[in-house]
């Protein structure tokens, strides 16, 4: 994937959050899940979202991969506002620009490997053609191409991820997010789940991980840390 | 025993903690158990209660059929139940009756009476005793010897309270006095709406062999024990062979033979096929109701599942784990059993206030202890139809993963499968209700759509019944008339107003004829045709329709050359180029002249709107009067029975011993006859309505139930990108292949039993595709529309969902 640069040398700009603010309202009490995030994710960056549990992690990753919506600020995806879409049309910037990494893998058991992974193809509405090749494209990229016909049932949990590694890559988004992506995993599966997303950052993906483990944060090229829903360290590693 | 108290009694707690789930399922299959006990209880007080006869299966009714006039099952003559007394051997007793009316004076005002003029033999071949008194000897089967009545129990009851003194009494009947020699048990009496039996007291002459002719009794036999129909038919054939050989050529020339028919298939025969088919319809409803409430334990069991779960881990095996939960189903089932009954109490008395006028023995339908007995029945075997398969299903645990996954169901794929194919049996089983419905209504507009010939709106009916003692001859009886008719005739609001031998749905009277110069041909049939007496006002009042010539008129009296006007059927067989009028025919038997056509008026519907019309003649009344008539009176404008007071009046005016009997607007006697249909129509309607409405609520509840465990995956699906009309096509789709593989199977099913209803419809084939496509349209859209809710609730799914880890 090719890394486009602006006028200034630097590589563009996929994400801009400006004066992010996430509430949650009860009656009584009102709680700032996310506070005034300022946060610049550029193309082929590879961004750990870490910070301790209540910190807002998956809050942030819920409003960037729009299945939550943000109280204030502004948020741009390749440039675009994308905090006050209709629910239709936020489907359709998930569908088209967003890839999930999920932390349970979140596979479908009733369909198969294949069909798991052709599925957000199947929403966008490409051709069955078009959509068998990206699928077997994407499995070949995540070597599960011989468990093609298989149910999520019949594979490990390593399997499973590298198959939802596929399902998000096959659609070509702009950027991955994933959560915890090693979560539910061993170490020697976890690992090799690193690996993988590592080979998608050097082929040129943009990545969004959150993750409590250092180890796996310190893979990233920068990492980003939160407390209590505020950014309090921005740190570039290479 | 411990344990069954111990389930009980926890099943008693557990349901009590779950109100609303308790509701639906006890009003679900209370509704399914009740309908079919007011069903068993109108099956079995007519189709399955024997007659208070004795052994009545031998009980026979023996009837002539003439091939070569058409007359099928017409009455016998004196001279022939002689040959049957005579020459038969099949028989261990033999009985002529005539059932007529008759006026009751002497009270407060004339009654009428329904009685049966019938031989000594009467009683004794229907194995009837009196239980008091007693019944009629031979010796009072002559004339003058004849003055006593035995009672039945309904006029027993009706008309003497009860009166144990009542033995001895002396009635007026039709102004003859008869002392009262007994009572009959209840029921026990055919026809069944008798009052009173009397002996048959035939004159000499009326039995002399030249009276072979006249043909006005009916005749009633016991078989021998062992003797079969078939054996008493090839008596019969024997017998009439015995006759005296002019006599056995005479009767093969007439093409006769005789039909021996058994009096239960006489009694109830007509209601047979509707009444097993209704209970068939109800069978049909439980069966839904049962499926819902499996269903629903299908998904409570779901919820159970940790609670199972912990059962097994402390040592429950799987048989007593089934035992609990079908504990649960028992007490379920016996409770809505018991509300059931309270349903079937009043709808047995629904049922037979609708058409206990169409329902033969109606007064022997009532709740009963054999009723509670079969509900009791039906509670339990419901209980255990509807809980089996939910409490096999829950007691499959796997204990290993159910106590990882907590609360998460076990075995969800195949609860699932398991629910899915219930609501594909119940949309199967909804679909046959309503084919079954929409024949029987098209059946039933098809009737409303048929043209009777004559206009049934504003007219009043009665029936008059001119005792002989008092009106011994024509003259009389003509006189009469001319008495009445102008009274009536002169009502302010009554437009027009006449009497008939016979009223609409009457009943028949077949006679055989000649046309003059037109000679039967050796083995030619004829048909018989009706015999209508009217006077002119009659066919006014009815507004029939006159094709050719003129209808009766005053000119046709007792001295003017006789008059008859005939229908178009029987115009088109005989004189099919239109000339009729002027042709002269002449009625088989006495005293009857040469009568010319005068007019050709529209068929007339009067044996049913679904009988089709057959060749009639309607001769003048004055010419060719009856003691027995109907009386039909046209009102201007509004309801014909504001005039009723005033006719009853006339009537009395002219005869206050006359009752008028029987009185109601024409449009009420037209509804009976097509009461059964309306009945099937209105009770397969609100079985089916009721199946429906199950049906949609079973797939509801299914696709809700898949829904909510879906939730996960619908949010996935959401957060991959699918908007919310995906997930609505999604869910949608489920319920539409669930009702689809419902309307398949129920399509079959229906084309297969839509056979047996064929004999039951109308102007529709039982095969009638409109209906089964109408049906098969309408129940996939109740299916879509039932999925339609959740398919919504489905749709707002938050995506954020698929973040949440396990």
């Amino acid at each position: 994937m090719m890394t486009t640069m602006t006028n200034d040398g630097e590589a563009k700009a996929l994400l801009q959050l400006d004066g992010l603010t996430k509430v949650f309202e009860t009656e009584e009490v009102e709680t700032h899940a996310l506070s005034n995030i300022q946060l610049t994710v550029r193309q082929n960056e590879w961004v750990a979202i870490v910070g301790p549990s209540g910190s807002g992690k998956s809050t942030l990753l819920a409003v960037l991969g729009l299945l939550d919506t943000a109280t204030r600020g502004s948020y741009l995806l390749d440039g675009r506002s994308v905090l006050d879409l209709s629910p239709t049309d936020r489907a359709k910037v998930r569908n088209q620009h967003i890839g999930f990494i999920f932390q349970s893998f979140n596979l479908i058991g009733d369909l198969t490997v294949f069909e798991n992974v052709e599925l957000p193809l199947t929403y966008r509405g490409l051709p069955a053609q078009e959509r068998k090749q990206r699928v077997e494209r994407a499995l070949e990229r995540v070597g599960m191409a011989h468990r093609a016909r298989h149910l999520p049932g019949q594979l490990s949990g390593g399997q499973q991820q590298r198959v939802a590694v596929a399902r998000a890559v096959a659609g070509d988004p702009l950027i991955l997010l994933a959560d915890e992506p090693t979560g539910n995993l061993d170490s020697k599966n976890g690992e090799a789940v690193m690996q993988l997303l590592s080979d998608l950052h050097k082929a040129g993906s943009t990545i969004c991980m959150v993750t409590h483990d250092p180890a796996h944060a310190r893979i990233s090229t920068r990492t980003v840390s939160l407390f209590d829903g505020r950014v309090v360290q921005d740190e570039q590693l290479r | 025993m411990e344990h069954l108290l111990g389930d009980l009694r926890y099943a008693w707690r557990s349901l009590r903690n779950a109100p609303g789930f308790v509701a639906v399922a006890v009003l679900t299959l209370a509704l399914g158990i009740g309908a079919n006990s007011a069903v068993f209880s109108v099956v079995k007080g007519v189709l399955l209660t024997p007659p208070p006869f004795r052994q009545p299966e031998q009980l026979v009714l023996l009837a002539p059929n003439f091939e070569a006039f058409g007359l099928k099952e017409v009455s016998n003559s004196l001279p022939e139940y002689r040959d049957m007394t005579t020459h038969t051997k099949a028989f261990a007793s033999l009985a002529a009756f005539r059932p007529d009316d008759m006026t009751l004076t002497g009270g407060d005002s004339p009654r009428r009476l329904h009685v049966v003029v019938a031989t000594a033999s009467f009683l004794p071949t229907l194995g009837v005793t009196p239980v008091l008194g007693r019944g009629f000897t031979q010796e009072e089967e002559v004339p003058g010897q004849d003055k006593v009545v035995v009672l039945s129990d309904s006029a027993w009851r009706t008309h003497f309270a009860k009166d144990p003194e009542v033995l001895g009494r002396v009635l007026r009947l039709d102004g003859v006095p008869r002392t009262v020699v007994g009572v009959l048990p209840p029921g026990a009496v055919y026809p069944e709406d008798t009052e009173g039996v009397l002996p048959l007291a035939p004159t000499p002459e009326q039995q002399e062999e030249s009276r072979r002719g006249n043909r006005f009794l009916s005749v009633m036999a016991r078989l021998k024990p062992g003797m079969t129909l078939d054996a008493a038919r090839t008596d019969l054939v024997r017998m009439g062979n015995a006759r005296p050989a002019d006599l056995v050529s005479r009767y093969r020339e007439w093409g006769w033979s005789m039909s021996v028919k058994p009096l239960e298939d006489q009694v109830v025969g007509g209601v047979r096929e509707t009444l097993w088919l209704l209970w068939g319809a109800v069978g049909f409803v439980l069966l839904v109701a049962c499926s819902s409430v499996a269903n629903l334990l299908l998904a409570r069991a779901v919820s159970r599942g940790r609670e199972v779960s912990i059962r097994a881990a402390l040592g429950a095996g799987r048989l007593r784990l089934v035992a609990q939960f079908l504990t649960e189903s028992l007490v379920l089932s016996l409770v809505a059993g018991a509300v059931g009954l309270l349903l079937a109490l009043w709808g047995t008395d629904a049922l037979v206030a609708t058409v206990g006028d169409s329902l033969p023995r109606a007064q022997g339908v009532k709740l009963d202890v054999a009723s509670v007995l079969f509900t009791l029945a039906v509670s339990v075997l419901t209980g255990v139809l509807f809980g089996l398969v939910p409490a096999l299903q829950a007691s499959r645990v796997d204990l290993h993963a159910a106590m990882r996954e907590g609360a998460r169901a076990t075995g969800s794929h195949r609860t699932g499968r398991l629910r899915a194919a219930l609501v594909v049996a119940q949309v199967s089983l909804a679909l046959v209700l309503l084919v079954g419905a929409g024949l029987f209504v098209k059946s039933f507009l098809a009737l409303q759509r048929v043209d009777a010939g004559f206009e049934s709106e504003g007219v009043l009916t009665g029936a008059l019944a001119l005792p002989k003692v008092q009106y011994p001859d024509p003259a009389k009886q003509a006189a009469f008339l001319q008495a009445l008719l102008p009274r009536l005739q002169a009502l302010p609001g009554v437009e027009s107003a006449g009497l008939t031998n016979l009223l609409p749905l009457g009943g028949s009277a077949d006679r055989s004829f000649d046309i003059d110069g037109r000679p039967r041909q050796p083995g030619e049939q004829w048909k018989a045709v009706e015999f209508r007496a009217a006077t002119p006002g009659y066919l006014n009042a009815l507004r029939v329709h006159l094709r050719q010539g003129r209808l009766l008129e005053d000119r046709d009296g007792p001295d003017a050359p006789w008059a008859v006007v005939i229908n178009r059927s029987f115009a088109d067989l005989f004189w099919p180029k239109g000339d009729a009028l002027g042709q002269r025919l002449k009625l088989h038997g006495q005293d009857m002249q040469w009568t010319t056509v005068v007019g050709v008026v529209d068929d007339l519907r009067e044996w049913g709107l679904d009988v089709p019309s057959r060749p009639a003649a309607y001769y003048s009344l004055s010419q060719l009067p009856d003691v027995s008539m109907g009386l039909a009176v046209r009102v201007k404008s509004g309801e014909p029975e504001a005039v009723r007071a005033q006719v009853e009046a006339e009537v009395r005016a002219v005869d206050a011993d006359l009752p008028l009997f029987d009185v109601s607007p024409l449009t009420r006697r037209m509804d009976q006859s097509t009461g059964p249909r309306r009945l099937s129509a209105l009770v397969m309607g609100l079985f089916a309505g009721v199946a429906l409405l199950l049906a949609a609520l079973g797939l509801s509840g299914v696709i809700a139930f898949s829904v909510s465990q879906r939730t996960r995956e619908l949010g996935i699906r959401m957060a991959l990108g699918a908007a919310r009309g995906d997930v609505l096509r999604l869910v949608l789709a489920q319920g539409l292949r669930l009702s689809l593989m419902g309307v398949a199977v129920g399509l079959c099913l229906s084309l297969a039993l839509a056979r047996l209803l064929g004999s039951l419809l109308y102007g529709v084939s039982a095969g009638d595709p409109w209906t089964f496509g109408g049906v098969a349209l309408l129940l996939t859209g109740v299916a879509l529309a039932a999925s339609w809710l959740p398919a919504r609730r489905a749709t707002r799914v938050d995506p954020i969902i698929a973040l949440r880890a396990d």
